[in-house]
């Protein structure tokens, strides 16, 4: 696997991506929301490269993330590597002329990992999760992600084109 | 082979993954010292492009904020029109109201720092998580700040400290459900604990005696009881309402916060830990204050999941914070 996947290229996107997150869009809420762009990206991240590079690619965004935040350190890595895993899964298994599929599993995807972040989250412990304004959250979460998703495939086509063509292109 | 391979592969990796995430998770839940470190050594590092790029980006970003909160800004303006009216009509009265605000504020200690001191800090970011009530404020470890310190504004409470790196701090705002005070009515000296309840629903408060009279009006400050995280005496809310539960003597009770959450820009820092605070003898409360044993009074905290008790009355305060 080492020698197929550019990793330079992969370690520039996940910058790119979170400084985007972390500095420029720090302060933005909408509907008191903070866009997750680091889950989004993982997603994109899989349907283009695949379900394996592309989970590695989640968890690292995801773990970067944590850093910031003090929920606890690694549950969004576990969500947003298992979610990007199965949304890569799901857009191979679909075939490569499937136009709709990044925005469509981005969407899927965002609003699985916001319920899913939750429901971990509600298990150990942490209180107040599961609350109608989750529903807020994982809408405006999976908009921001739809919406972006364009931007970010393309990067991540840069990032995963050799690779994914030799591993899946028909 | 060469399919089987491939199709295993993915999993084997995406297992690996997950046992990682799960690693991580009981190292950080287990309490050791390494992951905050590790954040707060990354924030630091991050921190001077994130002020960069928040300073460079500012109008864009305000843009932004301003076009998806309209709706919530044209309200706004609505109501503050309609307040500042009422706060005219009511100019004179507040002259009187003044003084007695003052006479009310000696009876309640509601210059409730003290001789604590203080560390003044900007508001620099609001919550960093979806799930978290939080603030992130420019003064850290090395303005002397530690985690566990209480933060106040202006009027009273805001959280405290629960997370540090050198040059910033994360406060849990009192409005978390992961937050929790102890609390007193001044007046009658009924002690609870108030709880957070997210920003959608409202804060809950239990009471030791659910049939304590909490009159509308009155303020309930920090108990500062022994243990307590928050010193004595700072103000947390209002009563707003004291509404009878049917068949018990006990009433649901309505609090307002103090301090206006969603509209923070400056906050003081107490340099105070629950361990620098000076044992109960020795900080003599108010005659008539210091008589509720603290052994009749729940534990109070700050970060820990909990706490209200099946039962009895609860307590909601408007939290005016979006996750």
């Amino acid at each position: 696997m080492t020698s197929e996947v550019p990793w330079l290229r992969a370690s520039l996107a996940v910058a790119v991506v979170f400084s985007v997150h972390e500095a420029l869009l720090r302060g933005l809420r909408i509907d008191g929301v903070r866009p997750d762009i680091l889950l989004g990206a993982g997603i994109v991240a899989a349907i283009v490269g695949g379900p394996e590079l592309g989970c590695v690619v989640a968890f690292v965004l995801a773990v970067l993330g944590d850093l910031f935040v003090n929920t606890p350190f690694g549950l969004s890595a576990l969500v947003a590597s298992t979610v990007a895993f199965f949304a890569g899964s799901i857009r191979f298994a679909l075939g490569t002329h499937t136009r709709l599929a990044v925005p469509t599993l981005t969407f899927l995807g965002s609003i699985t990992g916001v319920v899913m972040w939750a429901l971990i989250g509600t298990v150990l412990g942490l209180p107040g999760l599961l609350h109608p304004h989750l529903v807020t959250i994982a809408v405006v979460v999976a908009v921001v992600n739809v919406a972006i998703s364009p931007g970010v495939a393309v990067l991540m086509r840069w990032v995963f084109t050799p690779s994914a063509e030799r591993s899946y292109a028909g | 082979m060469a399919v089987s391979r491939r199709s295993a592969r993915p999993r084997f990796t995406l297992l690996i993954l997950i046992l990682a995430s799960l690693t991580l998770i009981t190292v950080d839940l287990r309490g050791g010292a390494s992951v905050p470190k590790v954040r707060g050594k990354a924030r630091d590092v991050f921190a001077p492009i994130q002020s960069a790029v928040s300073h460079a980006t500012r109008p864009v970003t305000d843009l932004f904020n301003g076009a998806f909160q309209y709706r919530q800004l044209k309200d706004d303006n609505a109501r503050l029109r309609a307040q500042l009216a009422l706060v005219r009509a009511q100019q004179i009265q507040d002259q009187y109201l003044l003084q007695t605000n003052k006479d009310l504020n000696d009876l309640l200690k509601l210059d409730f720092v003290g001789d604590i001191p203080t560390v003044a800090a900007r508001v620099v970011a609001g919550a960093e998580s979806n799930f978290q009530l939080t603030i992130v404020v420019d003064r850290g470890s090395a303005a002397g700040v530690l985690k566990g310190m209480p933060v106040v504004a202006g009027q009273g409470l805001v959280g405290r400290i629960v997370a540090v790196s050198a040059h910033q701090s994360t406060v849990l705002l009192l409005t978390d459900p992961a937050a929790s005070v102890g609390i007193e009515f001044a007046p009658s000296n009924a002690v609870g604990v108030a709880t957070g309840q997210g920003s959608a629903s409202a804060l809950a408060v239990t009471l030791v005696d659910p049939t304590a009279s909490t009159p509308v009006g009155t303020v309930a400050v920090t108990s500062g009881l022994a243990g307590s995280p928050y010193p004595r005496g700072v103000p947390v809310g209002k009563v707003a309402s004291a509404v009878p539960q049917a068949g018990v003597r006990s009433h649901v009770v309505t609090l307002s916060p103090v301090v206006d959450l969603s509209q923070l820009s400056y906050v003081d820092v107490l340099i105070w830990t629950a361990q620098s605070a000076p044992t109960p003898a020795a900080s003599t409360p108010a005659a008539g204050s210091a008589t509720t044993p603290a052994a009749s009074v729940p534990a109070v905290g700050g970060a820990t999941p909990s706490t209200s008790t099946p039962g009895t009355p609860s307590t909601t305060v408007a939290p005016g914070v979006g996750p």
